[in-house]
């Protein structure tokens, strides 16, 4: 390893990247997910909410099929929030890279995209930028009935209409905890001090959250990014989606099932073979 | 100085390129993208000392316990204890929408009298003197006995207290919304003379053969299912689903086997049959077990042939003989039944098909096993099956002479999930006076002459028994977690003053002071733990094994559905989902956002057909088409879904409410109006699994 690498491991282990590791083979589809988030976050509501394409929601679970008939069928559940990507360059984020008043950044402390709703002005580039879709607009303003403002949680300002949100891996979270760290006199921040709302309320334990560069928080081990080959991951069976871009997210998923993952880069049929071919072979190698 | 065209035009470029490279259009932007967020109807959430209140869960029969995080009085979100064992991690969707529930505009905000222009408000002296008046009337008139209650349940202080008013005022018409446990109670006591509720190890079982259980849906305490079936990812432990569609617990079991629908019990039975047949020593257990072994055998022998079982299944006769082997040869294996959530009453013929297959595998009351857990319910099993508030209700209808004069009804909403709600509502009508107790607006309430504000499931202090499939039952303390919005009161209280201003025929039997004095008392030695801890083991007596059982009145018991096959070539069931709820109340607006857009979009609910089956009928997907039943109809849209067997149509529950709540009222089809009736013929409670079904193109 050359001197250059190292240094720039070392540089890189001191900072922290927070990331998700989601096990679909656990998530039952349940929705607590996205309850949980809404009511963390301060997600308006309208009377309506069965056009997705407006219905706001920092995650949402998918249904994914095998598409085989009955009763070969197989379902799985992917959620999905903000991937929150770190790029192939750090800071090379889909959409950070097109905001042009820099209302989304990415946090290189601690590998979170941010979203500030006071500098949005809601010409929602980086929706179209986002490969994953996980951005919403506000397109009215979000009205609460009356009384039930009193159940909005003063760590999230409520967004108006006209501007970009989408999931924070609950910044909030982390800055209490920091906070709280801080005023202990300690530098580092427990792994059970920052979990996100998602991950608490998941009663089938699908999610896993934690610091991706630190070795002793589960989701490092569970995951192994590989930090000279943008985080891909090195423990079978894990995988990104969309990892052929490039993205480098900082979400990851788990599967023992060949047909989830070969969907999570929405390859082709033709490429779906190689793939499963290459994969296999990579995988009796690893063991 | 002159300036001339080239001037202007230098000018004009420099002045761009200096505003261009300054920061003024940038800080413009921002500055605007501020401006115009400023506007006073956007809230800003006060901020405040943050505290949290550990309490129990009581929107299910589930008894969580939780953690409700407050910011000064109000109440700002619902967690998980992870100290706890039940519930190793996770809130379900419901009981997240632990505040939205509280602070919902659709709460009874004071008592309502029902006049000729609606709902009117009035004061609690009022709606209490109109009730003792009501009281007195009947007691005047020497008809205690056309008083009636409706309980959501038989468990816990609240029913008792109800019980109590209505024996102390002499009459004999307490009845409650039945359970799954009221089945299991049912039929144990018609084969043992003894009734127990099932305990299920599901913790050390090493193979779960479910009969339509909704694991991962909701069924039984459903923290406590959903974590059970995670650790059997580590554990090893194979779940085998048996059901007619991939719902999400087919799709998370290890072996999902697609069953004809209601056809459970004949493969439980067939699968006695080869155990019987393959090996010895289920013989000897069923010779150990029941009074009647011959006969049973018997039994087996003439109507469960690997040929029959087959043709009532769907599946191959070596499928099932498979099936029977693999769940004999494992170490801890389990039968469990109930479907869906495993709430309402099973079958008796299912029930008694589940016991035996644990009874011939040798696992009850063993790790792993199903313990029988022996309750002594008030409630047995009364002629003409007047213990069934179908009946109750069906009666009331059917006479002219109102059998019921005046209905209490708590923590139940039969106008929406009765079968039949329609005729339900009819019959509610026709009782003269109907008191409502409710926290939620809802069917009943509207429905109602008098509803009474009771406090929501943050507001009070209340005993919650759980049951609900748990191998040792536990008994919760719900807290008064966030200060009493409205001017509700519990009903508990409200017996208690009602009692006394009925004078010294009633008075004596209520001497406390107020419900908690009461609930205080009840719980006694337990109160100080029950305060500390929230949740405690409810004390029970251990069963070393049941009595020996007479398995006669088992032996026919058909349940089949009714219409002709070629009227409705089809069969529509239901399907559960923790997205909605499916109790009393309906979804919370943040529940309702979950919900997916196939199963409904707009006001307009949707079926699951197969492809094959939907190009039979020449639909595509979302068309539009009429669902009737021999029970009613509904126009609903068809959503294409492999996972649903040929000729079967799947509708989610926990739609169609018409309570006057925009977020949930009005969307979506109540199924219970298209599936009907089904009597179990030794229980008599409503079984209703499916009915026949045809679509017709709109």
């Amino acid at each position: 390893m050359s001197k250059q690498t190292m240094m720039k491991k070392r540089e890189q282990e001191k900072r922290r990247k927070f990331g998700m590791l989601i096990d679909l083979d656990r998530c039952t589809g349940c929705g607590s997910c996205m309850v949980a988030c809404m009511s963390e976050n301060n997600i308006p509501f309208r009377k309506d909410e069965t056009d997705k394409l407006t219905s706001i929601n920092w995650i949402r679970v998918f249904k994914l099929s095998n598409h085989k008939p009955f009763p070969e069928t197989e379902i799985c559940f992917l959620p999905m929030p903000c991937m929150h990507c770190q790029g192939k360059e750090t800071g090379h984020t889909p959409c950070v890279s097109v905001c042009p008043v820099t209302a989304t950044d990415y946090d290189s402390s601690t590998g979170i995209v941010s979203q500030i709703y006071s500098r949005c002005f809601g010409c929602r580039y980086c929706m179209v930028a986002c490969p994953y879709h996980s951005r919403s607009f506000n397109w009215s303003d979000a009205v609460w009935p009356e009384g039930m403002e009193k159940m909005l949680n003063p760590q999230v300002s409520p967004r108006m209409r006209g501007v970009v949100e989408k999931c924070s891996f609950c910044y909030h979270r982390y800055q209490e905890a920091r906070d709280k760290a801080h005023f202990e006199g300690r530098r580092n921040i427990a792994e059970e001090a920052y979990q996100t709302a998602c991950t608490e309320s998941c009663p089938a334990g699908a999610i896993t959250f934690g610091d991706l560069n630190n070795p002793g928080h589960r989701i490092h081990q569970m995951v192994q990014p590989d930090l000279e080959n943008g985080g891909r991951p090195k423990q079978k069976n894990v995988f990104r989606l969309l990892e052929r871009l490039g993205t480098n997210p900082a979400v990851y998923y788990s599967s023992t099932r060949t047909w989830v993952r070969n969907m999570g880069d929405n390859r082709l049929l033709q490429e779906n073979r190689q793939h499963t071919a290459a994969g296999s072979n990579l995988q009796d190698r690893r063991a | 100085m002159k300036l001339n065209r080239r001037g202007f035009i230098s000018l004009g470029l420099g002045a761009t390129a200096g505003l261009t490279l300054s920061p003024l259009p940038y800080k413009l932007l921002d500055d605007i993208s501020i401006w115009t967020q400023n506007w006073p109807w956007v809230p800003v959430p006060r901020d405040g000392q943050v505290s949290f209140v550990n309490s129990v869960c009581t929107l299910c029969p589930g008894g969580c316990p939780i953690t409700v995080r407050k910011v000064d009085e109000r109440v700002i979100s619902v967690s998980n204890r992870k100290e706890t064992i039940d519930s190793a991690s996770g809130v379900c969707p419901l009981g997240l929408s632990g505040p939205q529930l509280l602070y919902t505009p659709t709460r009874v905000m004071s008592p309502m009298l029902r006049s000729v222009n609606g709902f009117q408000p009035i004061s609690w002296e009022k709606a209490i003197s109109i009730l003792v008046s009501r009281l007195e009337t009947l007691r005047e008139g020497g008809k205690p006995d056309k008083l009636a209650a409706l309980a959501g349940s038989n468990l816990g202080t609240g029913p008792a207290l109800m019980n109590r008013f209505l024996g102390a005022f002499g009459s004999s018409g307490f009845f409650h919304m039945p359970s799954a446990d009221d089945a299991w109670e049912a039929v144990t006591w018609k084969l043992t003379g003894r009734g127990f509720v099932p305990g299920y190890d599901l913790e050390r079982a090493t193979t779960v053969l479910s009969f339509g259980c909704a694991i991962v849906e909701g069924w039984g305490s459903p923290l406590r299912s959903m974590h059970a079936r995670s650790l059997w990812k580590e554990t090893g432990t194979t779940l085998v689903q048996v059901e007619p569609r991939l719902s999400n617990t087919a799709a998370a079991a290890d072996r999902w086997i697609a069953c004809n629908p209601g056809a459970e019990a004949d493969l439980a039975l067939g699968m006695c049959r080869v155990l019987l047949e393959r090996y010895p020593v289920c013989r000897d257990r069923l010779g150990a077990a029941v009074t009647n072994p011959d006969e049973f055998s018997s039994h087996l022998y003439h109507h469960y042939s690997l040929e029959q079982v087959a043709a009532m299944t769907g599946l191959t006769g070596s499928m099932i003989e498979s099936l029977a082997v693999d769940f004999a040869a494992s170490k801890h294996p389990l039968a469990i039944c109930g479907k869906d959530e495993g709430r309402s009453p099973i079958a008796s013929r299912e029930v008694f098909a589940t016991l035996m297959l644990n009874i011939l595998v040798g696992r009850i009351n063993r790790p792993g096993g199903l313990y029988c857990i022996e309750r002594k319910s008030d409630s047995r099993l009364s002629a003409n099956f007047l213990h069934a508030p179908e009946k109750v209700f069906a009666a009331a209808a059917e006479t002219s002479e109102p059998s019921i004069e005046l209905l209490l009804v708590a923590g139940a909403n039969p106008c929406y999930s009765q079968s039949n709600p329609r005729k339900t509502v009819e019959a509610i009508r026709k009782i003269p006076f109907v008191v409502s107790f409710a926290s939620h607006w809802n069917e009943t309430a509207m429905n109602s002459n008098l509803v009474l504000p009771v406090h929501s499931h943050l507001e009070g202090t209340t005993d919650f028994p759980v049951y609900s499939g748990l191998k040792q039952p536990k008994l919760g303390l719900s807290k008064p977690v966030s200060k009493r919005l409205f001017n509700s009161r519990y009903m508990g209280d409200v017996l208690i003053e009602t009692a006394s201003r009925l004078g010294d025929a009633m008075a004596p039997f209520f001497p406390w002071g107020s419900y908690e004095t009461y609930l205080k008392q009840s719980l006694g030695d337990r109160w100080q733990e029950l305060n500390e801890k929230t949740v405690v083991d409810l004390p029970q007596p251990k069963i070393r094994s049941i009595p020996m059982m007479n398995t006669s009145a088992f032996h026919s018991l058909p349940t089949r559905l009714t219409g002709s096959r070629q009227e409705y070539p089809l069969t529509l069931i239901a399907k559960v989902s923790m997205r909605l709820n499916n109790n009393a109340d309906a979804s919370s607006p943040f529940m309702m956002k979950t919900v997916e857009e196939s199963v409904l979009r707009k006001n307009r609910g949707f079926v699951d057909i197969n492809p094959d089956t939907a190009d039979e009928q020449n639909l595509s997907e979302a068309d539009s088409v009429m669902l009737e039943t021999p029970h009613g109809q509904a126009t609903v849209s068809v959503h294409l879904d492999a996972g649903t067997a040929p000729g079967l149509l799947v509708m989610a529950r926990g739609l169609g409410h018409g309570a006057d709540d925009e977020y949930s009222g009005g969307k979506g089809t109540n199924v219970n109006e298209l599936l009907g009736e089904m009597t179990d013929p030794l229980t008599g409670y409503n079984i209703a699994w499916g009915a026949r079904a045809v679509l017709k193109k709109v």
